[in-house]
């Protein structure tokens, strides 16, 4: 909405100086079973039960009403035979608002066609049926250093890097059907040890920051029209996409990077030198891709912006749950480790 | 030579003869005893048929009169013919069969201006037989031979009468009428739409003049064609305060606009806020809402033709307007005297200049960002016209209306602001962000313009062929054109250095363009049967994407080209229409529009039936029932519902089918013996197929693919009723209108299958317009507005963010389509206009009592009581609107 701001500052002048009155609309809504879950090859699936809510009902976080489904029975069926009941596991985090999560024991492998199938005695049934998409391999990652401002510092035994540089990421799209992905660059990573104690450390010892400028990659902007070019700029949020415009070829993602890499040779030397920049590529279903495309639009689009004022059609988050509520999305992700300090050390 | 002399005396004493001159004085005498009087001044002898005057009384009084006109005048009215021959005068029962009909035609026009005057009536008074001007203020009006007095005669102006003479010959008879120095000389007895009412035999069509227009009072006092019909029964104004038309339940595209017959993609300002036709250029609108001519098709719920000035043949006339929003000139008048006409208007707005203050301020606030914004629209008008003689008269046309957005910053940062250092969280900013005299900045660009508006171009030739044949060639060029570029550009900069640059460009353009040529005739079989046809081909040019995505990185450019093809279209249009008035209490208009439209490989077409009559039971009371089918080839594609520069006009292509619509009406229609008032009552079905529009889920497609991916095919119904009680002259004149709607669509992929209220579904709507013309110094006008809200799809309910993307919120949760009907809607706006020696001013209050409507829901947090809530709330916009304007004459 940056650039768009005059002129919604004068139409709103002119338009919606307006005010605000509360009112409960005289329409009747009936709760229905919500399912969510990012199931993901190779590692546990986790469903979230809730159920829906009415707006002016209260807000989950602020704990005025429990949307937790905690005695709903949720199933699990693979390639469309039964495979387990799921147990649930309320989440590590004391703090998080929903506590009626399903947990799977099956695995997921790439090519599963998972149904996941929940009923609630007060609220009904709900299911969702998706496919686990194969990893699409990261073919190799080439760098092109624009700038480095590195020094040593013998003081205190740090070395740092202000830098520039372009990634260029290559991957081949498989030809067999129509592929989505999302793009994934973690913008923090710091080395993670191991003590003694055989316990999880994180260090600073070693740590890079990055400010990745996908507005430079045209493929994440295929979803956004025209006008919505100069109404948004959510460019770097939204690093998701199709095949459609590379179907079976290789493609290279060109994502301009500026960042600041520190190491400390004081504390664990033998630590050093090895920090990696995760580049992740994630191979996604078409639900998640759909749900992506449909929050942008709600969030940053021209559909969206017009339909939260009354002037347009209001835009929903896509579910692909048949209750309408939720979405089960799947991804296989494949990472490409590209050693950063051996790039900067150059 | 002898033969010659001979005959020349036998003309001189036949001549002599019949000049003979006499005097006589009768009144309600017996016609026998009158001709005895006659032979005894003439000496003639009077031969007739036994018993043919018996019981005839004549009434005569000349003195020294010819004998010729002596007859005339008493058998003027009898069917009684004469002839004199010799010392003979022989009188017989005329013969009907024989009697020849002979056509009185020409064009009634404004004496100040020339303008012509649409709808004006042309009546008999001895026949009591009449008819009323065209489009071109042209009438053709066949009569027996003999006596004839014609009266002609139009709301606001001084009626003519043109004296009992006798019609011998096919008669050409142009007529100026002049406006009264005081209301109180005029004697009309009926308007243009009280004689639409009472005797057309379509229903549901209207005759606007500028007058009616300017009368209206609207929001920032810019008078506007649509706002006014916007008060009229059946048609929905949308959103408030933008100039879009729901007619009958239907959408804004199914509309269509014509500018002297051409048609107009777009036709908005401002995103809807204004119409794109300025009033100070027009001369009278033609609207066709219910039933149809059969020489309109195309769109599925109206017909709106905007009449453009000619010009005056005599004299120079203008105006200088200037307004709160906007400024206007015009000016018309005579490039050859009587011979060639002109008339030129433009309108600007003024935001641009307005902004340009708060611009300043902001960007002086703020050293490290400038701010760029400016809005305009113009359009303008010019037409010439050339009469070549009586029978003959050309035109040239040319309408030009353009929207221009341009928006856009620059913001001067150090490069190293965005960055965290380590894992602390404190931003390494350096001492001075605000020094201008900073080592190392970035420097960010950002700008886009938009432009989009209409060209039209048109010429034509207009030209009476014969009493009875009136025709109209016009060639004509318009084009819609939407483009946008924008870019981004990044300077990483050192000192005087540019260490990087990055630009990302964008530029897309939507254009079509259409070439037309068409003709149009009027052809009188008599007065009671008349048959308008004609014949129409355009060539459509569609060009829906060209977008061109460039990235340059210092030394490296790459463009990416999304173009989908421009898409080829003819479209070939017949149609013939027959108006029969079988009898003073019968009228039928009958007709057909047929449409071939070829794209690419493959053709549709669509017959459209048209077929409407009117019964006239007795005197001030007419009952009228139309049927009409009407097929839509193009249609607009948008997604809100505002007018934006992406709405896009498109054809149907591959398998898809032209909409259709088919519509029944009947109406009642009653008038007081005096005119002053018409009651109307309309009611309508309509049923509508093969609707297109985008489904639920159209944003998950990109850009870049096909339209028709993003598309449901649907149908609709509607139905209601239309009142409306009017008076169109007097000192106080206006309209009361109810009407009432049911309009639901049904697309496969929307609202799980199931039919669903239009978003324009408002079921009762009350509009009273009121103009009172106190003194000549002063008129003011008041119009309230009171209507069913119209339907929003309100998400009563969320569901859990899955935090699957950047933003979490709670999610919306889809139940109905335009489940919820925003409260009731009401306004009153006023209007006052001082007239002055050279101009007047104008005051209006848009919202007069400042009850702000709610427009939208939203769904917020605030507090109630003493704890903050998630409550729904109503968006009440737009406040009370004073607006001032000042209009210069010269």
């Amino acid at each position: 909405m940056k650039y768009i701001s005059p002129l919604l500052i004068f139409i709103s002048a002119l338009l919606l100086s307006g005010c605000y009155t509360h009112f409960e609309p005289d329409i009747p809504s009936t709760p229905v079973v919500c399912l969510n879950s990012l199931i993901t090859a190779g590692e546990k699936i986790s469903v979230e039960v809730t159920r829906t809510w009415r707006y002016s009902e209260g807000n989950p976080v602020s704990d005025k009403i429990d949307i937790n489904l905690s005695n709903a029975e949720v199933t699990l069926y693979v390639n469309g035979q039964f495979q387990e009941i799921l147990t649930l596991t309320p989440p590590t985090d004391p703090y998080h608002k929903v506590t009626s999560y399903y947990e799977a024991e099956y695995i997921p492998q790439c090519g599963d066609k998972l149904r996941i199938h929940a009923r609630d005695k007060t609220y009904g049934e709900a299911e969702a049926e998706v496919t686990v998409p194969m990893p699409v391999k990261i073919d190799n990652v080439k760098t092109s250093v624009k700038s480095n401002d590195s020094s040593y510092y013998e003081e205190n035994n740090t070395f740092t890097s202000s830098f520039d540089m372009v990634l260029n990421v290559y991957f081949t799209d498989p030809a067999s059907q129509v592929n989505y992905y999302i793009f994934d660059l973690p913008t923090y990573k710091s080395i993670i040890y191991e003590d003694e104690d055989a316990i999880m450390n994180v260090s600073t010892a070693e740590s890079i920051r990055i400010t990745p400028d996908y507005s430079f990659e045209p493929i994440f902007s295929e979803h956004i029209s025209p006008v919505e070019t100069i109404i948004s700029d959510a460019y770097g949020l939204y690093t998701v996409f199709s095949d459609r415009q590379f179907s079976g070829k290789q493609y290279c993602l060109e994502i301009p990077v500026s960042g600041y890499y520190r190491c400390d040779y004081t504390n664990h030397p033998d630590l050093n030198d090895k920090l990696t920049l995760d580049v992740n590529l994630n191979h996604i279903s078409t639900e998640y891709y759909s749900y992506m495309l449909s929050l942008w639009a709600s969030t940053e689009g021209i559909s969206g912006a017009l339909g939260g004022v009354g002037l347009g059609d209001v835009v929903f988050e896509h579910s692909n749950v048949s209750s309408g509520a939720g979405i089960v999305a799947t991804q296989a992700t494949a990472t490409f480790a590209l050693p950063i300090h051996d790039i900067l050390r150059e | 030579m002898k033969r010659s002399i001979l005959i020349a005396l036998i003309i001189a004493v036949v001549f002599s003869v019949s000049a003979q001159n006499v005097t006589i004085k009768a009144t309600d005498r017996d016609a026998e005893s009158v001709f005895a009087e006659l032979i005894q001044q003439t000496g003639k002898n009077f031969i007739y048929p036994a018993g043919l005057l018996n019981g005839l009384k004549v009434t005569v009084n000349a003195g020294n009169t010819p004998l010729s006109e002596v007859l005339d005048k008493m058998f003027g009215h009898t069917g009684i013919s004469y002839t004199i021959k010799g010392n003979n005068v022989t009188l017989k029962q005329a013969d009907l069969k024989n009697n020849s009909k002979l056509t009185i035609s020409g064009f009634v026009k404004e004496a100040e201006s020339d303008e012509v005057l649409v709808g004006a009536t042309v009546f008999d008074l001895n026949s009591g037989k009449g008819t009323t001007t065209n489009a071109n203020g042209f009438y053709s009006l066949t009569l027996p031979e003999g006596k004839v007095n014609l009266k002609f005669q139009y709301i606001g102006f001084k009626p003519y009468q043109s004296g009992e003479f006798i019609l011998k010959n096919n008669t050409r008879m142009n007529v100026t009428l002049s406006k009264p120095r005081e209301l109180k000389e005029v004697t009309v007895n009926a308007s243009v739409n009280n004689a639409k009412a009472m005797y057309a035999p379509e229903i549901g069509s209207l005759n606007l003049t500028r007058s009616t227009i300017k009368a209206t009072p609207v929001i920032f006092g810019e008078s506007d064609v649509v706002k006014t019909l916007q008060l009229e029964p059946g048609v929905s104004a949308g959103i408030e305060g933008m100039a879009g038309m729901y007619v009958h339940g239907g959408d804004t595209d199914e509309n269509l606009y014509m500018l002297d017959n051409i048609p107009l993609y777009q036709v908005n300002h401002f995103g809807g806020l204004f119409s794109a036709f300025n009033v100070d250029a027009l001369r009278n609108v033609d609207f066709y809402k219910t039933s149809f001519p059969a020489k309109y098709d195309g769109r599925l719920s109206s017909f709106m033709d905007v009449h453009t000035k000619d010009g005056s043949l005599t004299e120079h006339h203008g105006s200088f307007r200037l307004g709160l929003t906007s400024g206007a000139f015009d000016i018309n008048g005579p490039l050859w005297k009587n011979h060639t006409s002109y008339s030129f208007a433009i309108r600007r707005s003024w935001y641009d200049l307005l902004t340009i203050p708060a611009l300043a301020i902001m960007n002086k606030c703020n050293k490290n960002s400038n701010t760029h914004f400016g809005y305009a629209f113009t359009d303008i008008n010019a037409k010439i016209n050339h009469n070549f003689s009586d029978k003959s008269s050309a035109f040239i046309m040319f309408y030009y209306g353009e929207d221009y957005l341009s928006v856009g910053d620059d913001d001067r940062k150090n490069r190293f602001s965005n960055f965290y250092v380590g894992n602390t969280a404190t931003p390494s900013y350096p001492a001075d962000n605000n020094s201008e005299s900073m080592a190392d900045n970035s420097y960010t660009e950002t700008r886009a313009k938009l432009r989009w508006g209409n060209i039209v171009a048109s010429a034509g030739w207009k030209y009476i062929f014969s009493p009875k044949l009136y025709g109209e060639v016009t060639g004509a060029f318009t084009r819609y054109f939407s483009s946008l570029r924008s870019h981004k550009a990044e300077y990483d900069i050192t000192g005087d250095i540019i260490n990087s640059f990055n630009r990302t460009a964008y530029s897309h353009h939507n254009n079509i363009n259409d070439i037309i040529a068409r003709a149009d005739f009027n052809y009188l079989l008599s007065t009671e049967n008349k048959l308008d046809f004609g014949v129409s081909y355009t060539n459509h040019s569609f060009l829906p994407t060209r977008a061109i995505h460039t990235l340059t990185k210092e030394d490296e450019q790459t463009a990416i080209y999304d173009d989908v093809p421009v898409y080829h279209a003819n479209e070939l249009n017949f149609y013939l229409s027959d108006d029969y008035t079988l009898n003073n209490w019968l009228r039928i208009n009958g007709g057909i529009h047929y449409t071939m439209f070829k794209i690419g490989d493959k053709t549709k077409s669509g017959l459209s039936p048209r077929l409407s009559l009117r019964i006239t039971p007795r005197d001030n009371f007419a009952i009228k029932a139309a049927y009409s089918r009407s097929t839509q080839f193009i249609h607009q594609l948008a997604e809100s519902n505002i007018s934006l520069p992406t709405d896009q006009w498109i054809p149907i292509t591959g398998d898809q089918k032209p909409q259709t619509a088919d519509k029944v009406a009947v109406g009642g229609y009653w008038s007081t013996p005096d005119k002053q008032f018409t009651l109307s009552v309309e009611a309508y079905y309509k049923w509508m197929s093969n609707l297109i529009d985008y489904t639920d889920d159209y944003y998950l497609v990109p850009p870049s693919e096909s339209w028709t991916k993003k598309l449901g095919v649907g149908e609709g119904r509607s139905h209601g009723i239309d009142f409306k009680l009017a008076r169109e002259f007097g000192n106080i004149t206006g309209h009361v209108a109810y009407s009432l709607l049911w309009a639901d669509r049904r697309f496969p992929d929307k609202n799980k299958g199931n039919w669903f209220p239009a978003r324009f579904d408002n079921r009762h709507k009350i509009n009273v317009a009121l103009a009172w013309k106190i003194n000549p110094k002063w008129e003011v006008g008041a119009s309230w507005t009171g209507m069913s809200g119209n339907r929003i799809t309100l998400p009563l309910q969320c569901w859990n963010d899955p935090a699957l993307g950047p933003w979490h919120f709670d999610m919306t949760y889809y139940e109905s389509t335009n489940n919820y009907r925003l409260p009731f809607y009401h306004r009153l706006d006023l209007s006052a206009t001082r007239h002055t020696r050279r101009g007047y001013w104008t005051f209006s209050l848009y919202n007069a009592y400042c009850y702000m409507n709610v427009i939208a829901v939203r769904r917020d947090s605030d507090w109630l009581g003493n704890e903050v809530v998630d409550m729904f709330q109503h968006v009440r916009a737009i406040p009370i609107i004073p607006s001032v304007s000042y209009t210069w004459h010269f």
